[in-house]
Order: structure tokens, then sequence, then C-alpha cells
């Protein structure tokens, strides 16, 4: 009994703590919203994106550099949002061995038409078999 | 014989200070150009530019003069330049001058080169704070923008998880 009492205590406690920690969270996210650079409107900060991106494509895609760009997406919520929901951001596709990433880009580009780079050994045939489900989309395919 | 003159055209920013400026200047701003060529009649009153700050104006119309008489980029010349802004981040010398301001007036000439669509403004303002961010980490990128890590929990998870596919090569 004196157990289970401690039990639900501490639980309470934990949802208290998780709450705050939550509270913390949105505050930062308040605070970040008033830093000059997130006056920017989504459209202008998307295309400061695809510049990034274009500047590691330039490494081109068996280098480790081509995904450099993606620390655009682990900077705020907001940075992270607005590169997500910008599908062009998505469109080449790496060369990769993983298949949930390759996923990750088929879904993120969505409609848009998409190229691919792939050096094909025993283990990219699933990711490029994945990739050949989006067919329709291939503008560039390059293997 | 004498050249014509310039047509003169006055604006008025947000904070009530005017300009008075020579009609080609501010025609590279694709919204004051439309404006102007809807007005078919002499109009004495300053066009009225909401969204823009005197300061910020003084900028935009260094640029504009500087680079009065150039070609405004048509539709075809655009895409063309798209494909080359793609690959390059590169600014001339007299523009990277004229951008090296602080971060909040950096910030307030590409609101205001997008509100008044002058898409070259646009365009160097974009390369610069590309500039600016390549190469950091997100850390790095949070130091230099003010801002700090505001991901939930299972965001922080997401890109662990991301991370670690995109180092399955």
């Amino acid at each position: 009994m004196l157990s289970e009492g401690r039990d639900e205590l501490r639980k309470n406690i934990d949802k208290e703590i998780a709450a705050l920690f939550e509270r913390i969270r949105c505050l930062y996210a308040s605070r970040n919203a008033l830093a000059p650079v997130n006056s920017l409107p989504a459209e202008v900060l998307s295309r400061i994106f695809l510049l990034i991106r274009n500047l590691s494509s330039n490494h081109g895609p068996y280098s480790m550099k081509y995904l450099d760009w993606l620390q655009i997406t682990q900077v705020s919520q907001h940075w992270r949002q607005v590169a997500i929901e910008y599908a062009s951001l998505w469109t080449q596709l790496p060369n990769l061995c993983n298949e949930n990433f390759l996923q990750l880009f088929l879904a993120r580009s969505r409609a848009c038409p998409i190229s691919i780079v792939m050096h094909i050994t025993k283990n990219s045939l699933p990711p490029f078999r994945s990739a050949l489900t989006s067919l329709f989309r291939i503008q560039n395919l390059q293997l | 014989m004498a050249a014509p003159a310039t047509q003169q055209i006055k604006i008025r920013c947000n904070d009530e200070k005017e300009f008075t400026v020579d009609r080609d200047v501010l025609e590279r701003s694709v919204l004051i150009k439309n404006m102007l060529e809807d007005v078919t009649e002499q109009q004495d009153a300053p066009i009225p530019l909401p969204n823009v700050s005197g300061p910020v104006m003084a900028k935009v119309l260094e640029y504009c003069t500087h680079h009065r008489g150039e070609p405004l980029p048509s539709a075809d010349t655009e895409q063309s330049q798209d494909e080359t802004r793609k690959r390059t981040t590169d600014i001339s010398e007299w523009d990277q001058k004229f951008i090296t301001v602080d971060q909040e007036m950096l910030f307030e000439i590409i609101l205001a080169a997008n509100y008044l669509d002058i898409k070259s403004l646009l365009d160097v303002g974009c390369k610069t704070v590309a500039n600016m961010i390549k190469g950091k980490t997100p850390e790095e990128i949070r130091k230099l923008f003010n801002i700090v890590n505001d991901f939930t929990p299972e965001e922080e998870a997401q890109i662990k998880k991301e991370n670690e596919w995109a180092e399955d090569r």
C-alpha cells in the first residue's frame, strides 16, 4: 500500500516536471520568434535553405559533405518546419544504403520531380527499389 | 540640347520619412514600377510604403541608385539566373560592401527587397545569409542568430534517428 502511494506521488511529480519542461520549451520558442532572422517569411527562409542545399550538392553525391545542408533542419523547431514543408529542398536523393532515409526524402519531396544518383551495390538495392516506386517523378537518374 | 528632365517621385515610409527619387531608380522595385504604371496622371502625393522604415529605405535607395540602368530580370533571364544561382553564392565586391551591415539591418533589407519586389537585392541578401550559415553546426548557427534549441524530446529523437540513417552509407 505504501509503495503504491509512493508510485502515485512519483508519477504526479514526473507529470509536473514534464509540464514544466514543456513550458520552458514554449518560452524558448517564443524567444526564438524575436530573433531578427526569424522575421523572414517562410518563402524567403526556404530560398536561403535552397542556396545552402545547392552549395552542399556542389560536393557531389558521393561526398560526405553532400548532406551538410541537413544541419539547417536541426537548428530550431521553426527552421525544421520550414525545411520539411519545402518540398523542393528534398528533391536530390542522396546516394545512400538506408531505405528509411530514402523514404524520408521521397515523402518530403512530395510530388516534385526528383533527381537520383546511386552507386548500385548489394546494399543499395532495397533503397533503389524504393526509389523506383516514384518512377514517374524521376527527372534525372544516374547509376 | 539639354537632356530631358528625369521625373521625380516622392515616397513616404512608415516613420513618415519622405524621399524624392528619380523614377528610373525607384523602378528597380517591381512593386513601385507597377504602381507608377497604374497611375495615369501626374501625382503629387507621396507613394506610401507602410512596410519600410526611413533608414532601411535609404539603404535600399543606395542599392537602386548604384544599379540604375541595369536591365531588370525578365521571366527568361530569371529562369537561367535561377539555374546559376543554385550553384553559387558569389556576390560582387560592391554588393558585398553594401550588405556588410549589422544583422538587424541585413534582415530588414531582405524584408524590404521582398516587399518591394527587388529580385537582385533579395538575391544578394539571401546569398549573404547562406554564406553566414554554410559549414556551421546547428549550435554555431544558433549562436550566430541568437536562437536556442526548442525541440521537443520526440523531435530530438527523430533528428538522432535521421543522423544515424544519414551515416548509413
